[in-house]
């Protein structure tokens, strides 16, 4: 079984309706789909590690590169890491530094590469960063418009490739430069239906739900 | 303002507290946003705009999230038209006074009777029509 946990960091059902996405908007009338809440402040190292932990975690700045990274969701699917903004540079078999300055595009034709090289090995944990990397600091309604699209194609190149998938993002888009200031709600889109569908989904349930579905249980 | 007569002061006094009381009521909703409404204030609400539009909504409903961006990209351009949204699972008796069985569902009231109903994350124009019917 081919499976993924992918982050896209930013990603808001808010921008829907401008951006129209029209994968993403075929996966959301098609697949299980949940609002993902993370209240202010929410930053990227800590929704993460909430999610890679299975529980909440209050992580102030990004982990020291070359620390050993073994959390619990890792250690229990086998998973794959790939791009993952605990450390900086991230975390996995793809890396970036935490910039604005690195491409939108090249970041995340590179995760796209990276996930479909590994998936048919083990399941795969990966992230993209792109919204949260820039528009923190370029509000430009054209440009994020742009990564959506290349995000929706890229999304659209995962989930052809994979059997069950979770795409999530940990909070919404950000709202201003201050880091850790973003929308409060996310988005969730999955081959693996929730128990309590009227509920919000929280992060460390993600992961849960991540460990079932590679466990089946 | 001191009188001299503790009569009149007091009669002031409360002139000033009615006064003060009437325009923080006023105040209390505004145009060209969308207002947080709840059991409370959504009588009032619906009662201070000629048209007014409410859109219910919950934290768990994905397509209330798509909606929202339209309803505040109209509230800023329909000056003259109250916009409101009330939270459905904050506010049940709300949502069973008015039958609301699924999420987003945008009621257009007018002179604080409800007129029409759209259901569903739909696009701008869809909303935009309707409200512009009841404009005329």
């Amino acid at each position: 079984m081919k499976a993924v946990l992918l982050g896209i960091d930013g990603l808001s059902y808010t921008s829907f309706m401008k951006c129209s996405p029209r994968f993403l908007f075929t996966l959301f009338s098609s697949t299980f789909r949940g609002v993902v809440s993370n209240k202010r402040p929410q930053f990227p190292y800590s929704s993460w590690l909430s999610i890679l932990e299975m529980q909440d975690v209050n992580q102030n700045g990004f982990l020291p590169v070359g620390s050993v990274i073994n959390t619990k969701l890792l250690s229990e699917t086998g998973a794959i890491p790939i791009n993952l903004p605990i450390t900086d540079p991230t975390f996995g078999k793809y890396s970036i530094k935490y910039s604005s300055d690195v491409d939108f595009e090249e970041e995340i034709n590179s995760v796209v590469k990276a996930i479909l090289e590994n998936v048919k090995e083990a399941p795969v944990i990966a992230d993209i960063t792109a919204i949260d990397r820039v528009l923190h600091h370029n509000r430009d309604p054209n440009l994020k418009c742009k990564i959506y699209q290349a995000v929706d194609h890229a999304v659209k190149r995962i989930v052809s490739e994979v059997d069950d998938f979770i795409i999530f993002s940990p909070y919404g888009e950000p709202l201003s430069e201050e880091e850790g200031n973003h929308e409060d709600y996310g988005v969730y889109l999955s081959t693996m239906p929730r128990p309590k569908e009227h509920d919000v989904v929280k992060l460390p349930e993600i992961g849960k739900l991540f460990l079932q579905l590679v466990k089946g249980y | 303002m001191d009188s001299g007569d503790p009569e009149l002061q007091k009669i002031l006094e409360e002139k000033a507290k009615q006064l003060l009381s009437k325009e923080t009521s006023e105040e209390e909703f505004k145009s060209g946003i969308v207002n947080h409404l709840d059991s409370k204030n959504f009588d009032k609400f619906i009662k201070r705009f000629k048209v007014a539009v409410v859109d219910f909504w919950a934290e768990w409903c994905a397509p209330c999230l798509i909606l929202a961006p339209v309803i505040e990209e109209l509230a800023s351009e329909y000056l003259n038209v109250g916009f409101g949204k009330i939270n459905s699972d904050e506010n049940p008796d709300i949502s069973a006074a008015y039958g609301i069985m699924s999420l987003p569902t945008v009621l257009i009231f007018k002179n604080g009777e409800v007129v029409d109903e759209v259901i569903g994350a739909v696009p701008r124009e869809e909303i935009e029509e309707r409200l512009k019917r009841w404009l005329e």
